[in-house]
């Protein structure tokens, strides 16, 4: 809908992490952002291949001024991604909206604005791995969205240490898979069942690339043998 | 004076061989009195108790009946005994003497006592002779029946929506039911209704236990068609008699939240019953409050982008521009909870958000916009974006795309109406001095004389030129969520 030219290719040249890192049901409760307290989510897409939730925090005690509205879409596979933060952008009235290196950096590819007010980093998007993200301050007072970015970045791509959880809802555990050279294999036939009452799963594989087909989890592999993979649930509260 | 006996009591409920089901309707209706008025009525004629015309003094004077000091009396006693279980409880009180307890009697032995429901949109496949299917939000559905006994308190607990151009003509009616005690038949009709009318007198038939089912009503002279959109609490004071010379008396007053439309609301809005895009009084109370007295749709249309971008709830995304209330489909119930003063999905707001805002309420009164861009990449003059009171080119001088809410094919042919910035509206609006215009009804043009196109893009290659309609592949209307 735009003629500015995103490259998608060199995006997906870029993305290499989040090729072999897959969140399924992700979702923010409400303790995720010190400081900040979680106004509102809701639903703005769910359909067969995106659901996109929306999430409004405000800072505790700035009575509305400084507020933060984060969306969060998960898509089948990380290109699908990509296409995401592609259509973000187009609906962006800005032009020059920057690529998100340095202190913006965050995901597989992001992108940053800066407030004109405040000279801070107001807005940030980025991909990782399946899920896209988009960070913007919307209060009066522009905020510094760059840790909410690394914050939801690290939730979303890093594997925690067993010993270092402190969320009890929370398991972590590698499975060995034996995989065929570019072949499919399931790790999860039902991706609805994974996590159980609507909970979250996170899947890092060493290599290769994770992608949902129906609703199956599958994971391709350059290479055959067996395969390690990290898998983190959250029970739901459903 | 002291008051009636528990025995003359008993005596005379023998004596008229009064049923089980009228002493329950009197201990219903003292039971549920909100306050002595309500029992007392309006003396000496009106009220829900009259007076017994073969019994007493024979006249009006020494006759009266129940009024508000003996009415709470009653209800104190009513507190005291935390309810009445009968009544004979009535006994003893102070002003409450056997005339006016042979008044209760009378007036409730033979009588209409309720009005049980009101169904303004009857027929859902037209709205020439009645009111348009509705839902309260994308989450609720509209009340059904509109008004209902013990649910419909407020006002907004009962809407009706009435489109103007499909009514005109047409002669307009709703039902409603109605119970009755030791009644076969009685006429019905509704004073007031504001600028609904009255409700025509009607016969209406019950049958042994009392119930009438739903009877057909006519407004008698509805008169909101002269007065364009609008949104107006309406009460309707319900009476019955027997016969022509009765006097009529009082059955309760029901009130109303109507809205009204110039014409049946497009699209996104649509009439299919169980569609979630069905007219949503939420955004009624917006829409036609904002575009109140408009009688045309540019009118409306104009109302409604002047009254969004005044409304001080939101302001332009100057960071990045983004769309934040949907792209795929509109938030429109995000954005009314701003409006409403609510924290929504926060202040900013691009093009987009603001296309969408404008023309989905100004569809919604019957106006016939739609979503659509143009661009790409364009320079630009001045302007004062929403939510601000200064004048700025923002990004370095250029935006991406432009979207307004648009006429007809959304065409340089078409007018626009863009509540997201005010252009200047001076001869030169490439320079100061600067005249805030908001682009309302405005033909986009085509670089050749002054404007929306020219107001918004300086007269060049990257500008003007570069600022083309694009409604081949922009031109819609969200769906709303």
């Amino acid at each position: 809908m735009v003629d500015i030219d995103y490259d998608i290719e060199d995006w997906a040249r870029e993305t290499t992490l989040g090729r072999r890192i897959f969140n399924h049901n992700y979702r923010m409760r409400g303790n995720e952002l010190r400081g900040w307290e979680l106004l509102k989510q809701t639903t703005m897409q769910d359909g067969p291949q995106i659901g996109e939730r929306v999430y409004v925090w405000q800072r505790k005690g700035s009575q509305g001024e400084e507020v933060i509205r984060i969306s969060i879409s998960e898509l089948h596979h990380w290109r699908l991604a990509l296409e995401q933060l592609r259509a973000q952008l187009s609906h962006s009235m800005r032009r020059d909206i920057a690529r998100g290196g340095g202190r913006a950096a965050a995901g597989d590819v992001s992108f940053a604005a800066d407030g004109p007010k405040s000279g801070a980093v107001a807005a940030v998007t980025f991909t990782r791995g399946n899920v896209c993200v988009s960070i913007s301050s919307v209060g009066s007072h522009e905020v510094d969205v760059r840790p909410v970015a690394r914050g939801l970045d690290i939730a979303l791509s890093e594997l925690p240490q067993k010993k270092a959880l402190k969320d009890r809802r929370q398991t972590v555990t590698r499975r060995a898979v034996a995989v065929k050279a570019r072949r499919g294999t399931p790790l999860f036939e039902q991706l609805s069942d994974a996590a159980p009452g609507g909970g979250w799963l996170k899947v890092v594989a060493p290599d290769g690339e994770l992608s949902r087909e129906g609703d199956a989890l599958v994971y391709v592999s350059p290479n055959a043998g067996r395969k390690r993979v990290g898998i983190v649930i959250a029970r739901g509260m459903e | 004076m002291a008051g009636v006996s528990a025995s003359y009591i008993t005596g005379r409920l023998a004596a008229e061989g009064t049923t089980a089901a009228t002493i329950e309707i009197i201990l219903q209706f003292l039971n549920s009195a909100t306050s002595a008025a309500v029992i007392a009525g309006i003396e000496p004629q009106e009220g829900p108790i009259a007076d017994d015309p073969a019994r007493g003094f024979g006249d009006q004077v020494r006759d009266y009946d129940i009024g508000v000091p003996v009415a709470q009396r009653i209800i104190n006693r009513r507190t005291a005994l935390g309810g009445f279980t009968s009544v004979t409880q009535l006994a003893g009180l102070s002003g409450f003497g056997a005339d006016k307890f042979n008044d209760l009697l009378f007036s409730f032995t033979r009588t209409v006592y309720e009005i049980s429901a009101i169904q303004f949109n009857y027929n859902t496949s037209t709205v020439t002779n009645d009111a348009l299917n509705i839902r309260s939000s994308y989450s609720t559905p509209a009340p059904s029946p509109s008004w209902q006994k013990g649910v419909s308190l407020q006002y907004r607990d009962s809407p009706v929506v009435y489109a103007i151009k499909e009514t005109t003509g047409h002669t307009l009616a709703f039902r409603a039911a109605f119970r009755a005690n030791g009644l076969s038949g009685a006429f019905i009709r509704a004073l007031g209704g504001g600028r609904l009318g009255p409700v025509k007198e009607q016969f209406v038939s019950f049958d042994s236990a009392g119930y009438s089912g739903y009877e057909t009503f006519q407004l008698e002279n509805p008169t909101f068609r002269s007065y364009g959109v609008n949104a107006y609490n309406i009460a309707w004071r319900w009476q019955w008699r027997v016969r022509a010379t009765d006097t009529w008396r009082d059955i309760l007053i029901t009130r109303h939240r109507a809205y009204v439309v110039l014409q049946a609301p497009t699209l996104p809005w649509t009439q299919t019953l169980g569609s979630t895009s069905l007219p949503w009084t939420d955004a009624l109370e917006i829409a036609c409050v904002w575009a109140a007295g408009a009688t045309t749709r540019d009118l409306a249309a104009q109302r409604v982008t002047e009254r969004y971008n005044g409304s001080g709830r939101v302001s332009y995304d100057t960071v990045s521009g983004a769309t934040m209330y949907g792209w795929a489909s509109y938030n429109l119930t995000e954005m009314i909870e701003r409006m409403n003063g609510g924290i929504g999905l926060g202040e900013k707001v691009n093009c987009t958000d603001s296309a969408n805002t404008v023309s989905t309420l100004a569809n919604l009164l019957g106006c016939d916009l739609w979503q659509s861009r143009m661009g790409y990449s364009f320079d630009l003059n001045s302007m004062i974006a929403i939510g601000y009171t200064t004048w700025a080119v923002p990004f370095n001088g250029s935006f991406s795309y432009h979207e307004v809410a648009w006429k007809g094919a959304c065409t340089v042919a078409e007018n626009v109406f863009d509540g997201c910035l005010k252009v200047d509206g001076d001869a030169d609006p490439t320079s100061a001095p600067r005249t805030p215009l908001l682009p309302v009804n405005m033909l986009f043009g085509d670089c050749t004389a002054m404007t929306y196109r020219l107001r918004l893009c300086p007269p060049t290659a990257g500008g003007c030129d570069a600022c083309q309609p694009q409604p081949g592949t922009t031109r819609q209307r969200r769906p709303i969520i």
